[in-house]
Formats: structure tokens, C-alpha cells, sequence
């Protein structure tokens, strides 16, 4: 099996979690944005998993996943497959102020 | 003799904006003459309002042209920092100011940007998006949220986000044809989209709509209604349970075809009260009573869906959950709640055959050729019912009203504010979670959704929302982890804290608690108008501009300010009308130039990017920096087209982009995924939370973690010796938090109104304390705090409470014109962790005091003058 490459950028709260703004990662060509964030959550340890994730592993509220630039929600989300040469931006966003 | 010289008018135009007031966006039209504001009025065809502005919309430009306005950057000179105080300020120039900020965030970043904390209810639209964005950015979660976390949607957005999928919700006063009111002034230019509701209301009221207002106030919207029903307060869940054992328990009155499809009241519970789970699959399971055996919920083969009952599975019996929740409401019989609320039993009991009939379980409609469930009946509620310690479970309990009579996202019912858009721009609609359950999508869950529950883990925030899985916001945690750090173990203390409309010390709680919490950061910037009195801590006074001098795309959420149900879309522009008085300077725009001198500009832009779904060729690119119109202009053109910029919008002042499909103004019958009536997640997540503070030694209550709706006391239920009466704060429909208050028109209006600044107290009970209308009374509470005030006589309240109204009793030196007037409320008000709902992050807002006259009432119209000769209005207040 082929493998891909993909570059994976970091904006937002994440960075406190994951000290690097970007790097590249192989993975077997076809793979999902779900294999993907294994590999992450794998490597720079649970507290990404805690971040990325409620407790029924749905992404939450203040996570967003764009693949070239396209939020992984309007393709097949978290099981949407990744081509050789993408990016992937993990933003952690503030969960939008809120009151009243 | 006086000759007229009057100068021929120049200029003379009206401008198309949107008011900021309060936060409800009205579409306003704003006359400028000859570079002056003279007038504002609603813009005629605008959805959010349809011409009409309320007084505090009215009184905008008054607030403008304050003189005391804040208009130069300012620092302090005096490290002593308290009421009263003089800061010394120092007038420095923007470029000095900047380059502190500059330095310091920078300092604070590359150390922990959490060390970083932001304070606004600057929260919508580019304002408080980029805001958003610009705290991500720099790397802070710690946003303390301020006054409205603490009282007003804590136990509403919960459950609304957990029964249909989004932020908001509102009655279908298009349709319903029974109201109910608890805690909320719908209708009477309070809560929100004020215009709108009021409007509706009052077109529901003429086609027959009976309004019945459960509140222990019932000045404004309980004096309108065709019943008011006061209620001891804190007790609006014991109201709402009664009710619904009546109508389950006593006279079978629940939809039941509504309950099977789209709530999880079939699913089986195990006897640890966890749901019963298919053993390979791992989804819950419900009983098919046709083939008499259990079933996955989402299994295509299910016949008939039991909806009561206790069947075996695998040797055992299990009860579905609805079973569960019809025998636990059992105990909330109409006699038994009669003395926990003070309403009669038979009231109850009328109520509920009231509502239920007057849902018409069962009945159809037709609208645009669909036929759907109709449900003209609707409890709503918001502050007065869940700003209380068992908030959310208060809140839950009022929305289950509506959930067992089907009045959920159907014509006349209780509506989600837009948890489904399948309209461009954007698009989403909830969609079901593992267990079968909502999860808002897109739009709809740019907040924090309780469901599913976020990881639990040891605080590392300083709203301790990591404890709190389920909360919405952790506002009042801010000032319990600021004050006492060591208990909450966390790593780090706030170095720095930004802070724009959002006035700390006087909309939270007791203002000396707040100050002191504020006292120990040791730097505080505050961007402001007025120097309000959260500004007069400040270490760097910053001149923000007033919303008729600034621009803000798209300040009109979907999910909150735009109308529920049928009706368009629609999406507005703030724009200004002035140029910036001063030095004033737009506080966003000025931490966006700090984001580019501190070098993370074109993060910022990639979260903005993200956030709102730009598109090429107008997506931020890092590369560039974009003034703020630009901002503005780019983001417009990516969601509707290259001819509806900023520039279409500020013609226009809004843009139509469709009406509602039927599936978007009623989606319940076109969407699968279910609410929960049985909170089966909360005791995971509460075994959780205790877990984790257990292991820290954080003393926490998880009590409330449990699947089953309950009322509970809170604190100020039991009488405490001579402390007999419960003092409450209410809404005035001029006024919105503490920002009003000094605004020359609404001012005057106050003085005019009889219960601005006087305490309110029920006839019969004053008359028994001697006290008459006029009479100067002190309230006092155990905790020490005391407030005097003038007493107003009136049947519209609660026999045992008193009312305090607004946000008075101003105490700085800025603030001319309200000063010392009426009573600050929250003074009365403990900050104490075991008076906050774990829950939902409420603080509980009502509290026990004794009350006695202060002088005989011929005297207190003189000392009264006396006082007001002073400055001072008719309450005052103090700690003792």
C-alpha cells in the first residue's frame, strides 16, 4: 500500500498542548482524518485526546478540522479520506463567549 | 430682543444600523444632522424589529454624548486600588499604551499566555467572533464572562442545546394559544428579540392566547397577563413537576406518539440506572412490543416502540426510562408542592389540565402544504426560575412541560432558535450522537454544548468548566478560583486582565468580593465609555468607542437573534454614524494591532478562516493585514456574493436571504436524532467530577448529576430566625445591566418610575411591619451585608419576598447622574461556592433578610431631600 503525506498545521488553544505549529506526517494513502488523529493523539499524548474530543469521541464544540482548507463536517467528517500532499489545520478554538 | 440666528441645514440624513443598547441588535435608523445625532428610530422593514425601538434604544445617542465620556488613553498613578478611591490617572497617548500592552502580552505569552484573562459581553457578531478568535490566537481559554454568567441563561442554554439542538429558544407565539411564564418577561421588552416578542405577544393575546406569569413579581408582564401566579422563589421546578405528575399521573394527558419518537423515554435502564446496551453493538435498547423482545433504538426492524413498562431481557426486568421518570414525579403531588411553592393545590391542578388541554395532544396542522403536530401551548421561562443553585435542573424541569405534551419544534409549542439552517450561507442541522441523542451542528454549537460531556480533568482553567462537564460557562468559578487558587490547584495565577463592557463590580455578585478578586491581578486594561467602576480599577484606562461610532459585521447570531419558527433569514451590519469622539478607538481593532505587533496575526487569521468558513478569494491570508472594514468587507463578500460587501450592507443595513423552509422553522418532525427526558450521561459525568475533585481535595457537590429531574431547596427556602422575607431582583424594560443606568434619558425615566430605585413590598405584609410607601426600610442579611431603601407598597408581589429592581446603587465617581440611586442588588448576594449550581455555573440570586423601618415616614421625605441634595437617591448601601 502507497503511503501520503500530510501536512498538519495547529492554530489556536491547541498550541498549548502541541508546542509546534506544523509538521508533516506519513500515513498509509487513503487513510482518514480519523487514523490521522490517532496518530497525533498517540504521539503527543492523551492530553491532545482530552482537547480534541468529548467523552463519546465526537469533536468538540470548539474543535475544528479544515482539509485544505474545507471543514472535514461537509465531507464525510471524521471519516473523511486524506490525499497525499493535504493539509490538515486542528484548530482549537475558544468556545465562543457566551451569557445571557 | 433675541434675534433667531438659525444657520440652513447642511446635512441631514438618516443611517442604517444596529443598536446596542442591550444585546438584542434591533435594526435602528439613526438622523444625523449636520454631523450631530438628533434621533433614532427602527428601521421600518427590518425582521429583528420591524420599526420599533424601546426607550433604551431610543435614549442611545444620550450615552454618546456623555460628558464624562472616557476619551483619552489614561493610566494609573495610584497603586491603591478601591471604591472611592482616586486612581490618579495620567493621560498617555495610544502609542505608549500600545507599546505596554505590546510588551507585556508578549512577556505573557511566550511565559503562559493562560496567565492572559479576558473579560466582555462584547460578544457577538465581528466584535465578539474575532474576539473569540484573537483569544485562541494568543493561547488563553480564560474567559470570565462576566454578570450574565452568573444570572441569566445558566439553566436555558443547557436545555435548549440538550431538547433541540441550539443556544436559544422562544414560545411560538405565532401559534400558541397558552403561555406560560416562569422567570421570564417574554413579551414585555425583556429577555430577547424584545420588539419581535412584544409584537407577537400582542397579536397572540388579540387571536385569544391566555398568558399565565409565574413569577413573585408580577409588576410589568405578571400585570398584563391573564393570570399571575406568584411563586416563592426558587421553586418554579416543584411548580413545574406537580404539574407534570398531573398530567401523567392523574389524567393521562402526554403525548405519547412524541415521547416514543424523539425522546429516549423507551430506552431500558439497568438497574445501576445506566441505559441497557446491546452486548455487541453497544447501543442502547428499547422494547418491540410487537415482537416482544429488545431491540437496538435505531434497529430498522422495530415494530411497535414501548413507551411504559418493565420488561425481562436476559432473566432480568428492565423499566424504560419514561417508566422511571412517570413514578418519580409521583412525589411531587399538587399537595405536596402547594407548600413548597405557596400556590394552591387545586391552582396546580388547574394549571396543568389548563396546559394540557390546551395542547391538543394529537392535533394536526397544515402550513405550506405539511401536515404537523400541533401544540398551541408552551412553558418558557429564563433568570427569575434558574438563577439558583439547581438551576439547570430547574430549567430541564419547565422544558419537560413541553416535552410531554409534544410542544417541542412544532407549530405552537416551545421552538429552538434555528438548530436546523439548510438556507445559505450556511448550513446545518443536529445530528444523533452514538446513544440516538441531539448534537447541535455548524452555527448551533459554537457555544458549549452539555451533551456530549466534555473530558473531566484537574482545572487548568480558571472558570473551572474542566470540573464541569455539562456547564455552559464557569463565570462565577472565576472569582472562587481568583480568590482562593490554592484550593483549585491550579498551575498558575492571571497576570494580566482585559476587560471591556463587561462591569465586573457591579453585574456578578456582592461588589467588595468582586474587588477583591480584582485587586489581585496585579494588571488590569479596561476598555470603556464610561468610567463605570470596574474602569476605576483599571492600571490602563483605554477610550473604547460607543456603537454609533464603530462597525460590526453581522452582529445577529441565527441561534439567538433571529426569530424562531417561521419568518426569513436574515443578517445585519452595525455600522457608524459618527466618526470616534476623542481618542476612542474601536478595543477589538486595538488587540488586533497588538496581535500584529506581537507577531500572531496571521494565526488569528487562520482561526478566523476556520471559524467562519471563508472562501477563496476572500479568505485572510496570513501574508496580509486588513483594517477592520476589510475585515469586514471580505467576510461579507465570502458569504454573500462579491455585490454584497460592506459597502451593499451599510446601503442596505440588512440582507434577506430567504424564508424559512418548514423543516427549518419546525424541524422536530424531520430530524431523528432524540432529547433526552432521562439524563442517563450525567451520572458518568458526575462519577467523574467527583473522581477528579475528590483526588485534589476540592470540596464539590455532584448531587445534582442525576438522571431524573428534581427540585431542591436552596438556600434562602427555610426561614433563618427574623430573616423572614426573600429579596429578589427583577428586570426593568429600560434598562439593560449596569450600562443604562446613567444614560441622561433612562435616568430621568427612573426617577419617573415608582420601582426603580424604591424596594418593593407586598401591602399586607408592610402594613404588618408598620411600614408604609415612602418609609425608609433597611435590609439586612445574616452575612452582615445591609441596604436601605424606600418601600413601595404593592399587591404585585409575593406576600414573603421583596424587590430590588436593576442594576443601581452606582458607586463611581463617573457616573453623575446614577450615583448612590436605588439599591445594588448584588450586595445582598454571597459569593460562596455552596450558593453556585455545579451544574450550571448559576449563583444563587435570592437571599433571606430582615427588614425594619429606619424613621418614621413624615421624616423620610425630608432626609430624603436632604439626600438627594447630596447626590444620593432614595437607597443606599453598605456592608456593616
Amino acid at each position: 500500500m502507497g503511503q501520503a503525506t500530510v501536512r498538519v498545521l495547529y492554530f489556536g488553544l491547541v498550541r498549548n498542548v502541541v508546542k509546534e505549529a506544523e509538521e508533516d506526517i506519513s500515513l498509509p494513502a487513503g487513510a482518514t482524518v480519523r487514523a490521522l488523529v490517532e496518530i497525533l493523539c498517540r504521539k503527543h499524548g492523551e492530553a491532545l485526546r482530552d482537547a480534541l474530543f468529548t467523552v463519546e469521541g465526537t469533536l468538540t464544540a470548539n474543535t475544528i478540522l479544515l482539509l485544505d482548507g474545507t471543514n472535514v463536517q461537509y465531507a464525510r467528517g471524521l471519516d473523511t479520506e486524506i490525499g497525499n500532499d493535504q493539509a490538515l489545520h486542528i484548530l482549537l478554538t475558544t468556545t465562543a463567549l457566551a451569557g445571557g | 430682543m433675541y434675534e433667531s440666528q438659525s444657520q440652513p441645514v447642511k446635512e441631514n440624513v438618516w443611517i442604517k444600523s444596529t443598536c446596542f443598547m442591550c444585546w438584542n441588535t434591533c435594526g435602528i435608523r439613526v438622523n444625523r444632522v449636520d454631523g450631530v445625532i438628533v434621533k433614532i428610530e427602527g428601521q421600518p422593514d427590518c425582521p429583528q424589529n420591524w420599526g420599533k425601538t424601546c426607550a433604551k434604544g431610543n435614549a442611545g445617542f444620550m450615552s454618546l454624548y456623555d460628558p464624562n465620556r472616557v476619551l483619552h488613553p489614561m493610566r494609573r498613578t495610584n497603586p491603591e486600588k478601591g471604591f472611592d478611591i482616586d486612581p490618579k490617572w495620567e493621560r498617555i497617548s495610544w502609542e505608549q499604551a500600545i507599546e505596554i500592552l505590546t510588551e507585556k502580552l508578549k512577556k505573557i505569552r511566550a511565559d503562559d499566555p493562560r496567565k492572559l484573562v479576558a473579560s466582555t459581553f462584547d460578544t457577538r457578531g465581528q466584535s465578539g467572533v474575532f474576539f473569540a478568535a484573537w483569544t485562541a490566537a494568543f493561547g488563553t481559554p480564560n474567559h470570565w464572562g462576566g454578570g450574565a454568567q452568573y444570572f441569566c441563561g445558566n439553566g436555558f442554554h443547557p436545555v435548549t442545546y440538550l431538547t433541540h439542538g441550539t443556544w436559544f429558544g422562544e414560545p411560538d407565539t405565532r401559534y400558541c394559544r397558552y403561555l406560560m411564564l416562569f422567570g421570564t418577561q417574554n413579551g414585555s421588552v425583556s429577555n430577547h428579540l424584545p420588539m419581535d416578542l412584544a409584537a407577537k405577544m400582542a397579536d397572540a393575546r388579540m387571536a385569544g392566547m391566555k398568558l399565565i406569569v409565574v413569577d413573585p413579581i408580577g409588576i410589568n408582564a405578571g400585570s398584563k397577563a391573564h393570570e399571575w401566579v406568584p411563586i416563592r422563589p426558587g421553586t418554579d421546578a416543584a411548580l413545574a413537576l406537580a404539574m407534570i405528575d398531573v398530567l401523567l399521573n392523574e389524567e393521562g394527558l402526554y403525548d405519547k406518539e412524541f415521547l416514543r419518537k424523539y425522546t429516549n423515554g423507551p430506552y431500558l435502564i439497568a438497574a445501576d440506572g445506566h441505559y441497557l446496551r446491546d452486548e455487541s453493538s453497544g447501543k442502547p435498547l428499547m422494547w418491540d412490543a410487537e415482537a416482544a423482545r429488545a431491540r437496538s433504538f435505531d434497529d430498522a426492524a422495530f415494530g411497535e416502540i414501548a413507551l411504559e413498562g418493565r420488561f425481562t431481557v436476559n432473566g432480568k426486568e428492565h423499566p424504560t426510562a419514561f417508566t422511571l421518570f412517570k413514578e418519580h414525579v409521583r412525589q411531587y403531588t399538587p399537595e405536596k408542592m402547594a407548600p413548597v411553592t405557596t400556590i394552591a393545590a387545586e391552582t396546580i391542578r388547574r394549571l396543568a389540565k389548563e396546559f394540557g388541554a390546551a395542547a391538543q395532544i394529537g392535533g394536526t396542522i397544515v402550513i405550506d402544504g405539511h401536515e404537523l403536530p400541533f401544540r398551541p401551548a408552551a412553558a418558557s421561562w429564563y433568570r427569575g426560575a434558574t438563577a439558583h443553585k439547581h438551576g439547570m435542573l430547574t430549567g430541564l424541569a419547565i422544558q419537560f412541560l413541553n416535552v410531554v405534551v409534544g410542544a417541542i419544534d412544532v407549530p405552537g409549542g416551545h421552538l429552538g432558535s434555528n438548530p436546523v439552517s439548510n438556507t445559505a450561507p450556511l448550513h446545518w442541522s443536529p445530528t444523533p450522537s452514538a446513544d440516538g441523542l441531539i448534537i447541535p451542528q455548524g452555527y448551533a454549537r459554537r457555544r458549549k454544548p452539555p451533551y456530549p460531556a466534555t473530558k473531566v480533568k484537574a482545572p487548568e482553567r480558571f472558570d473551572l468548566l474542566d470540573l464541569c462537564p455539562v456547564a455552559p460557562y464557569g463565570g462565577p468559578f472565576f472569582t472562587e478560583a481568583i480568590l482562593h487558587p490554592e484550593l483549585f490547584k491550579l498551575p498558575y495565577f492571571p497576570a494580566m486582565l482585559i476587560v471591556c463592557r463587561s462591569n465586573l463590580l457591579m453585574t456578578c455578585a456582592n461588589a467588595d468580593v468582586m474587588a477583591e478578586s480584582l485587586k489581585k491581578i496585579p494588571f488590569v486594561v479596561a476598555f470603556a465609555t464610561e468610567l463605570n467602576e470596574t474602569a476605576e480599577f483599571a492600571d490602563l484606562l483605554l477610550p473604547d468607542t460607543h456603537y454609533l461610532e464603530r462597525l460590526d459585521a453581522i452582529p445577529n447570531e441565527p441561534t439567538e437573534f433571529v426569530a424562531a419558527g417561521q419568518g426569513p433569514w436574515y443578517w445585519m451590519v452595525r455600522q457608524p454614524v459618527v466618526p470616534p469622539m476623542g481618542e476612542a478607538r474601536h478595543w477589538v481593532e486595538v488587540l488586533f494591532e497588538l496581535a500584529d505587533r506581537a507577531g500572531f496575526r496571521g494565526d488569528l487569521y487562520a482561526l478566523l478562516n476556520g471559524t467562519l468558513e471563508l472562501k477563496a478569494p476572500f479568505a485572510y491570508k496570513p501574508e496580509d493585514k486588513y483594517s477592520w472594514d476589510e475585515l469586514a468587507d471580505r467576510w461579507m463578500k465570502s458569504w454573500f456574493g462579491a455585490d454584497r460587501g460592506l459597502g451593499w450592507f451599510k446601503e442596505n443595513g440588512f440582507i434577506i436571504t430567504g424564508e424559512k423552509k418548514i423543516d427549518e422553522a419546525y424541524p422536530r418532525p424531520f430530524i431523528t436524532p432524540r432529547l433526552p427526558l432521562y439524563l442517563e450521561y450525567f451520572i458518568d459525568a458526575g462519577n467523574e467530577v467527583k473522581k477528579t475533585a475528590d483526588g485534589l481535595g476540592i470540596p464539590w457537590d455532584t448531587s445534582d448529576y442525576q438522571p431524573l429531574v428534581a427540585w431542591k431547596p436552596c438556600a434562602a427556602f427555610e426561614v433563618k430566625d427574623d430573616h423572614d422575607l426573600i429579596v429578589v431582583n427583577f428586570k426593568l424594560p429600560f434598562h439593560s445591566l449596569s450600562y443604562t443606568t446613567h444614560n441622561a434619558l433612562l435616568a430621568e425615566l427612573s426617577e419617573k418610575n415608582p420601582h426603580a430605585y424604591s424596594v418593593l413590598i407586598n401591602t399586607a405584609t408592610a402594613r404588618r411591619k408598620g411600614i408604609g410607601t415612602g418609609d425608609r426600610i433597611r435590609l439586612g442579611t445574616a452575612e452582615g451585608y445591609e441596604a436601605v431603601g424606600e418601600a413601595l407598597l404593592t399587591e404585585c408581589i409575593h406576600p414573603d419576598v421583596l424587590g430590588v429592581a436593576g442594576c443601581f446603587g452606582r458607586k463611581s465617581e463617573g457616573l453623575k447622574l446614577s450615583r448612590g440611586k436605588g439599591i445594588h442588588f448584588n450586595g445582598f448576594l454571597p459569593h460562596k461556592l455552596d450558593r453556585i449550581d455545579s451544574l450550571s455555573a448559576a449563583l444563587d440570586s435570592c437571599v433571606r433578610v430582615k427588614v425594619s423601618k429606619v424613621e418614621p415616614h413624615g421624616q423620610a421625605r425630608g432626609a430624603e431631600s436632604r439626600a438627594r441634595a447630596l447626590g444620593q437617591g432614595r437607597g443606599s448601601s453598605r456592608r456593616i
